[in-house]
């Protein structure tokens, strides 16, 4: 298993369109993925369970992914997450 | 076991499953037979997949012609489809809890909101919006032609109990009524279509169990009293088995009046009583010719400008329709009344008296008004009155002189049609249904060749009191002394211009008021099928002169309860006649 921190850095957080990126990134990778903040862990694949995370701008997201291509996913994942999920700034 | 009460406003006794329709019949919840499973699976499987057909579709069009930014909504609505905490939470719960899809879904949908609500800030409302876009999508595809609640109950066993919030007229016409043996509503009125409509096809209806839908759980057994407004929430094995038995009963009651079909309606002292029924869909003539009825009182003509007849107001439909109607009650006489309906503003689209029509464009006014509706149907009643015995029954007249200018104008509308000589034998009465018209009964009189009485809006426009409303719920009252002294009024001035006068609202169909009404002089009801023969054997506990003196009496009354108490007595009555009966 691998765990990432990164802050969501983009000012609308981890809005319906930002979450659908995430997941859409997720999707590619056959590991185990859980995404949080503090004690709070929900599926990374799951765009309801990002949204209800809530997770606004400054928010520290936890990504941890566990499977075959661990250590590639949470890469990815956190770089999106760094890139603002790639909203148009 | 728990106990309800309610009001009872259609007579009978049902035992039997609930079947829960939550916010306007549109959220059905009931639970599955195994077998049931896969073929809730099945359809919430094809719920999801034309929901995503459906987003794909506008997501591409939305990405040609507005742009790939704005069509990435559409790509968050696909993911939510395929989220393991929506569809997929559903399914669980379907095949878990057996709970039929619309219900699944709707407690995923629940599950997620819950917990949006918990987490609630400032920026979830988008995210909100996008759930609910989706979740509404999906619960539509659930049941993409049909209401939900009709297709529901052509799937389940009878005997059925529907629970609703309130059922809408469109939605009771459409319902298999030999499945449904009973109706409970949170709101609604006894003069509410849909209950006139059970009432009709003799099922029980309890109303204003305010709560009903969310406290009753579907697939619950239910026994529900149509008359004392009982209902009884999963019964012991002895209630319900007493409940059966008086559902029985009330069968071999009905079965015993057989007896009193061939006769005519007499008091206890020999007074000949006219007993006529209301009608509200053609297709029950052959229910209002074995009830014994000796025409038909009231014939609401309006339910042909309803949503299941588009062509319902053409006047060659109309004709059909009439002729159809005096032809299987000839010789006996169809009162038709005409259209008591209000116009939608600016779009001509006619609708019947809802709530804001009360005090508005409504019966002759609309009538008069309106005059190509109008007079379309006057042609059409004057052509099909060669076909049986027609009256026509102008609705919602508020003076004599009204009365007069329609009479006019119905003169007129069959000059120019070359239908004088037709129109000549037809008798034209005046509803009476407003204060102002029961004031001047013997000035209306004049100008009507009968007259009849429409108690329910009466009694409404008189105490101020809206039936729709719940929380004017105990305030309607048929036994208010302000009402009955209207009534005695009625009764006079018909009597002095000497006009046939029936009563044709509820009040016909209360035994206990039918009492009151033969002692404040009336002769003639109509009411509902199921109900004539419950009078009838009523009228035969009914001494005219002691009845006269109990009006009396009932009109100098305080109080609607005073007016109670005095019946008790007359009630008692009725009661040992019945159980006389029983004993035979």
């Amino acid at each position: 298993m691998v765990e990432r921190h990164a802050p969501v850095v983009n000012p609308l957080g981890l809005h319906a369109r930002a979450a659908a990126r995430f997941v859409h990134v997720a999707g590619r990778f056959a590991s185990q993925i859980q995404v949080g903040r503090g004690t709070r862990m929900v599926d990374g694949k799951s765009i309801l369970g990002l949204l209800l995370l809530a997770a606004a701008r400054g928010t520290t997201l936890i990504i941890r992914a566990d499977g075959p291509d661990e250590v590639a996913a949470v890469e990815a994942l956190a770089s999106l997450t760094a890139r603002g999920f790639e909203d148009p700034a | 076991m728990t106990k309800y009460n309610g009001r009872g406003v259609a007579a009978g006794v049902a035992v039997g499953r609930a079947v829960v329709a939550a916010r306007d019949a549109h959220d059905v919840r009931y639970r599955l037979a195994a077998s049931g499973v896969e073929r809730e699976r099945q359809r919430l499987r094809s719920a999801r997949d034309r929901t995503r057909q459906q987003l794909e579709e506008i997501s591409s069009r939305v990405s040609r012609t507005v742009g790939a930014a704005q069509a990435s909504i559409f790509a968050a609505q696909l993911l939510m489809l395929d989220d393991p905490l929506l569809v997929s939470r559903a399914d669980v719960l379907i095949r878990t809890e057996r709970i039929n899809a619309d219900w699944a879904l709707q407690r995923a949908i629940q599950e997620l909101h819950d917990v949006f609500a918990r987490e609630g800030d400032a920026w979830l409302s988008e995210r909100v919006g996008d759930l609910a876009d989706v979740s509404g999508r999906l619960q539509r595809n659930l049941r993409p032609d049909r209401d939900p609640l009709v297709d529901l109950i052509d799937e389940l066993d009878p005997p059925v109990i529907v629970v609703a919030r309130e059922l809408p007229a469109s939605v009771a016409a459409q319902l298999d009524w030999t499945r449904v043996r009973g109706l409970i509503c949170e709101v609604g009125s006894p003069t509410h279509h849909t209950v006139i409509l059970a009432r009709s096809l003799g099922v029980p209806v309890v109303i204003g169990l305010s709560g009903a839908s969310q406290a009753i759980t579907p697939g619950q057994l239910l026994a529900i009293d149509g008359t004392s407004g009982e209902v009884v929430v999963e019964p012991t094995d002895e209630t319900q088995e007493r409940w059966m038995q008086r559902a029985e009963l009330a069968r071999a009651a009905l079965a015993a009046f057989d007896d009193l079909s061939g006769k005519v309606a007499v008091t206890a002292d020999g007074e000949r009583v006219i007993l006529e029924a209301n009608l509200e869909i053609a297709d029950e003539i052959a229910r209002v010719i074995d009830a014994g009825a000796e025409g038909i009182g009231l014939y609401r003509s309006e339910f042909l400008l309803d949503a299941g007849h588009p062509d319902g107001a053409a006047e060659e439909v109309q004709t059909a329709v009439y002729r159809g109607l005096l032809s299987a009650m000839a010789p006996r006489p169809v009162t038709i009344r005409t259209f008591d309906a209000g116009e939608e503003r600016g779009t001509g689209a006619w609708r019947t008296g809802g709530h804001r029509d009360r005090f508005g464009l409504r019966g002759i006014r609309a009538g008069l008004q309106h005059d190509d509706r109008f007079r379309a149907q006057i042609r059409a009643l004057i052509r099909a009155s060669a076909s049986g015995t027609l009256r026509i029954l102008l609705p919602f007249v508020t003076s004599s002189d009204e009365m007069r200018v329609a009479r006019h104008m119905i003169v007129e509308i069959a000059r120019e049609a070359g239908l004088s000589d037709q129109l000549a034998g037809i008798p034209i009465g005046a509803m009476i249904e407003v204060p102002a018209a029961a004031l001047t009964t013997d000035a209306l009189a004049r100008n009507a060749d009968f007259l009849s009485v429409g108690t329910n809006d009466l009694i409404q426009y008189t105490l101020a009191v809206d039936r729709t409303d719940e929380r004017l719920a105990g305030h309607y009252e048929p036994m208010a002394p302000a009402v009955l002294r209207l009534l005695r009024l009625v009764a006079v001035g018909a009597r002095a211009e000497k006009r046939p006068l029936s009563v044709c609202g509820e009040m016909a169909a209360d035994p206990l008021l039918v009492a009151l009404l033969v002692g404040l002089g009336f002769r003639q009801f109509s009411m509902t099928p199921s109900s004539i023969p419950v009078i009838k054997r009523a009228l035969l506990t009914i001494d005219s002169r002691a009845a006269r003196l109990l009006a009396r009496r009932a009109v100098r009354a305080s109080s609607a309860q005073m007016v109670h108490e005095l019946l008790i007595p007359v009630a008692d009555a009725m009661h040992a006649h019945a159980t006389g009966l029983k004993g035979n």
